[in-house]
């Protein structure tokens, strides 16, 4: 039975005021079908919500269809289907499926749904670039009427862009589509979808697959039999024969596993984490015995303080070269040298695969493979004139150290024809190309497309510093990759705005209908109100100077979550003011070895909907505040952001809005609780322990007040704090946030109450047998 | 990407006193620590780039950031060529003169056209990098990252030049004489060879007020790499 699809309720209508805000979603040619809720369909492939296997098999195995490149056996949010012709688009804020024709971008003059594009109705190859909104106002029909000052202007899909909307029983993480098949896995509750293809287009639903929760990542193995998913919340792997529904294993692994690929051999899998730079392989992913181990893998060699090995997070995304023996990964660097970047680098590193360790040794400072006696003699004097100013001497002492082109790296795609690695830039709306056979890539990013571009929001002006200062118009956060079926045109998927640009990237055949080189549809709505859209865009985006430091919340917060990272919080760096710092060595004074506070990124998803107060010593008054202070924090220097000004209200106040409505919060547990947790219940609610004076349950498990706590010992590398009353944290999603404390020196939650004694609360009475018990209630929470 | 154009030291005007050191003015080009953080252009193009699926036959595996050679060679590419499995002794100077012409490739030098021309003696990889032009000097190949231990550097100065023969009438063109007109790496290749190397622009330019500041800008950066289970290396420049 094919799946239903969803229409929109007025298509190509602008009476509402979200559809004049955001963009008209769809055309008249969309396939209109009773929208129904896939949760409340029958299930022809059975799968019923049993662990460990879909339940019964549906059509039988599937025949497979190798004929994938290693890249292309890794899904995405957005991949194209195996014909060639379509778009497969995982819209997780939508819990849909969108199928979008190719070229659903081309725009012909009254053409029909899917033909050609006309060369008379697209701007010419040869012409200026024009924005997203230029080539919608040349292609579509009727106009638009000018956007209402604060209004985010339309970018309205050529009349030729068609899509389906396939509803989706939960928040839709990924796609991977196989010649017939697709596959989707879906967050909450975690499931792997199989989804049979006709040639038409339509999907049938033949299993759903029960995975644990928060199913995110999928890759397939070379016979195309096996899927890896991941699943973030829960960080667990599973490994699943899809065409039955037997999951063969599922296996614990480190926090907050995202990417995954499948080595040709077709034995091992390699897993990316969101808060580790370092891998998970799996094993004998065929069978059932299938092995985990880490592989250690850390970020930007090239850009490592000397003698320091580096962390990492923001592990998304990985591909492997053609005969998978590189395996590339885009994250971001903490404590990556650059210039000015309080943050770290973004980096892309290659792992050799036959012996699991990093191509790339280590940087070494100041070393000359070879210099001019000039070079020489100048160096000698300004080092001998000017060792106090880092400025003057740095330019003898090694390469430049370019501030990245990147910004929290999301997604990679490879092309083959010309191997490169293009890579989706999050925080900065932009999509850029690497060689896929260096040994460092991200040193040489090979072209830059800026698919996002801004607008004059009154509310949201931003300081003015560039001219992409401020938050995107369209196309911003680009978080899916994809490539047309002969890598001229590469697609993406813009998280914060809901657009999918097609991006020319390779030269047009001789007599090819011209094609703008980018050209943006937005294919839905804000599913929420305009405050929360503008909050969607300022959290994603690193552009806005005003709010952002040269990284977005989400660098730091990925989805409202954590990066597991401890910060320096420094005072008078440099003389300056206020920063978070990923490494000490990112300072120039140290202060003897001791730099700042250390501050463990605290998750915010499902902890901010308190009225206040917020901050580590409860120091603001209210999240808008609180939001306020973090502008200026979290940078490199001092920020603007006067929290008495409208600009900074204005900025809080979105922002606020979306992590209070837009930021989905992790999974619950979906269960009663067990007897061994009843019983934790009872010990921490017991006036025994003491635990709830301080962690009300009725105000997320926080009492919100600073409090007095024997001090803990101050960490090598950081400073002594004079102020140690700590806010009581919410035990909100306590379980997924490690590590613990402000100055993160615990890592698990059994560590934790087993230190704890008496100092919070009295847990030291309690056996060996009750504190695994108030830890079992505690992941419950 | 070239973005630096830190002018390191600025001088106040020529002819020079009483040495090249002491004349330095070391007047900021631009001031402060900022000097270094030009914002880049919003796109970035460098040479071949705009052609990224063109293949690049004269390259080593199609090194997009860099063009080939307007003529392809007729000979092996690095991609082409049949590496040795076997490690050998360093060539002998005798040998490197009936090397192996890997072809060459289009590079940018601190933004000036330039080439990086590759050679092989069995295994062991030759590459000399200079710009078109007479006037482009070089001060040092710095070593970024990876396994250097075995890769060395050399530089034909520009004393060395018939461009440079006549005799330096101030210590500026002395010093000039002191810089390279081309940079070379060599280095065995072998499996597990990965680095990282740049060949760096030392040069003299003049300022709006008639000074003479003497810079350092990023020149081309050359990345080898030979992941293990690879027939050979791959290199890339930008």
């Amino acid at each position: 039975m094919p799946l239903p699809t969803r229409s929109p309720s007025s298509t190509g209508s602008t009476s509402t005021s979200r559809n004049r805000r955001a963009v008209i979603a769809l055309t008249a040619s969309l396939a209109i079908a009773a929208a129904a809720a896939c949760g409340d369909k029958p299930n022809p492939g059975g799968g019923t919500g049993s662990t460990g296997s879909g339940g019964p098999a549906g059509s039988g195995a599937v025949a497979p269809h190798a004929h994938y490149n290693p890249p292309e056996r890794a899904g995405g949010a957005l991949m194209r289907s195996a014909d060639g012709t379509r778009l497969y688009l995982a819209d997780e804020d939508h819990k849909s499926l969108r199928i979008l024709p190719i070229p659903f971008l081309a725009a012909p003059a009254g053409g029909a749904a899917s033909g050609a594009p006309s060369a008379s109705a697209a701007p010419s190859a040869s012409a200026p670039k024009p924005s997203a909104s230029a080539y919608a106002s040349a292609s579509a029909k009727p106009k638009e009427p000018p956007p209402k000052p604060g209004t985010i202007p339309p970018v309205v899909p050529p009349p030729n862009a068609t899509q389906k909307e396939v509803p989706m029983p939960g928040a839709v993480a990924q796609v991977m589509a196989l010649d017939g098949y697709v596959l989707a896995t879906i967050r909450d509750p975690g499931l792997l979808i199989v989804m049979k293809e006709s040639a038409a287009g339509d999907l049938t639903e033949e299993r759903r697959i029960p995975l644990p929760a928060d199913a995110w990542g999928i890759a397939l193995s070379p016979d195309e039999k096996i899927a890896i998913v991941t699943s973030a919340w829960t960080h667990k792997v599973s490994g699943i024969e899809w065409s039955t529904g037997k999951v063969l294993w599922t296996l614990d692994v480190d926090r907050e596993p995202r990417g995954v690929v499948i080595h040709p051999d077709g034995n091992a899998a390699y897993v990316s984490h969101l808060t580790s730079a370092n891998l998970t392989k799996i094993e004998g992913i065929a069978g059932a015995s299938a092995k985990a181990s880490k592989v250690v893998f850390p970020p930007a060699p090239n850009r490592a303080p000397q003698g320091i090995t580096l962390e990492g997070t923001l592990g998304y995304a990985m591909v492997l070269d053609d005969d998978g023996n590189r395996l590339l990964a885009a994250r971001h660097a903490l404590g990556g040298l650059a210039l000015d970047t309080w943050f770290g680098v973004s980096t892309i590193d290659v792992l050799q695969t036959k012996n699991d360790k990093p191509l790339l040794a280590p940087r070494i400072p100041d070393k000359r493979v070879k210099s001019t006696p000039a070079f020489e003699k100048a160096r000698a004097d300004v080092l001998s004139q000017f060792a106090d100013q880092p400025y003057r001497v740095r330019p003898f002492t090694g390469p430049d150290l370019t501030t990245g082109r990147m910004i929290q790296p999301r997604a990679m795609v490879v092309a083959h024809k010309s191997k490169l690695v293009w890579v989706a830039s999050e925080g900065n709306d932009m999509v850029a190309s690497f060689p896929l056979m260096a040994a460092a890539p991200a040193e040489q990013n090979i072209n830059i497309e800026f698919v996002g571009d801004k607008y004059k929001d009154p509310k949201i002006i931003g300081n003015g510093y560039s001219e992409n200062d401020g938050i995107a118009g369209h196309c911003g956060a680009p978080t899916g990759l994809a490539l047309s079926a002969d890598e001229s045109q590469l697609f993406v998927f813009c998280r914060s705005t809901y657009d999918v640009a097609a991006v020319r990237i390779a030269p047009q055949e001789k007599d090819a209908p011209p094609m703008p080189s980018i050209s943006i549809a937005r294919v839905a709505t804000d599913p929420m109100d305009e405050s929360v859209s503008r909050g969607r865009r300022l959290f994603y985006g690193a552009q806005d100077s005003y709010s952002s430091g040269g990284m977005g919340c989400a660098g730091c917060h990925p989805e409202g979550r954590d990066d597991g990272h401890v910060w320096h919080q420094v005072e008078n760096v440099e003389e300056k003011h206020t920063n978070f710092l990923a490494h000490q060595n990112l300072a120039l004074k140290t202060h003897e070895g001791k730099l700042g506070y250390p501050r463990q990124t605290p998750m915010l998803a499902g902890r901010v909907s308190a009225s206040g107060p917020y901050g580590w010593h409860a120091q603001a008054a209210n999240l808008l505040e609180r939001l306020a202070e973090g502008f200026n924090l979290h940078r490199w220097g001092r920020g603007d952001a006067d929290p008495k000004s409208w600009m900074t209200g204005e900025r809080a106040n979105a922002l606020g809005a979306f992590l209070r409505q837009g930021v989905v919060p992790p999974p619950g547990i979906g269960r009663e609780l067990s007897d061994v947790e009843k019983e934790g219940k009872k010990i921490f609610e017991s006036d025994a322990t003491q635990c709830t004076v301080c962690h009300v349950a009725s105000t997320e498990f926080t009492n919100r007040a600073p409090a007095q706590l024997p001090k803990l010992p101050t960490l090598p590398g950081f400073e002594d704090e004079a102020d140690d009353k700590f806010k009581t944290p919410s035990l909100f999603f306590v379980r997924g946030s490690a590590p613990y404390f402000h100055d993160g020196s615990v890592a698990t939650l059994s560590e934790l109450i087993a230190k704890n004694g008496d100092r919070m609360g009295k847990t030291s009475q309690l056996t060996q047998a009750e504190k695994d018990a108030l830890v079992a209630y505690l992941e419950t929470l | 990407m070239k973005t630096l154009s830190s002018t390191a030291l600025r001088l106040a005007a020529v002819p020079f006193g009483a040495g090249v050191v002491a004349a330095f003015a070391l007047l900021l080009s631009s001031g402060g620590p900022s000097a270094e953080a030009a914002p880049s252009p919003p796109t970035d193009t460098p040479a071949g780039s705009a052609s990224p699926a063109a293949a690049n036959p004269g390259a080593a595996t199609p090194s997009a950031s860099a063009s080939a050679s307007a003529a392809a060679p007729k000979g092996p590419t690095v991609s082409t060529y049949a590496w040795p499995t076997e490690a050998s002794p360093e060539p002998k100077p005798e040998e490197w003169a009936k090397a192996t012409q890997l072809g060459s490739v289009d590079v940018k030098i601190a933004y000036r056209d330039g080439r990086c021309r590759q050679e092989v003696v069995r295994e062991w990889m030759r590459i000399r990098c200079e710009a078109n032009d007479t006037d482009t000097t070089l001060g040092v190949i710095w070593g970024r990252a990876g396994d250097l231990d075995g890769v060395k550097g050399s530089f034909a100065l520009a004393l060395d030049s018939e461009h440079f023969k006549k005799p330096p009438t101030n210590e500026m063109e002395a010093l000039t004489l002191q810089m390279g007109v081309s940079g070379e790496i060599h280095f065995q290749a072998k499996p597990g060879t990965a680095f990282v190397v740049s060949v760096e622009r030392l040069g003299w330019d003049e300022g709006g007020w008639g000074d003479v500041s003497l810079s350092i800008q990023s020149g081309v950066i050359i990345d080898v790499s030979w992941a293990l289970g690879e027939k050979g290396p791959s290199i890339s420049y930008l």
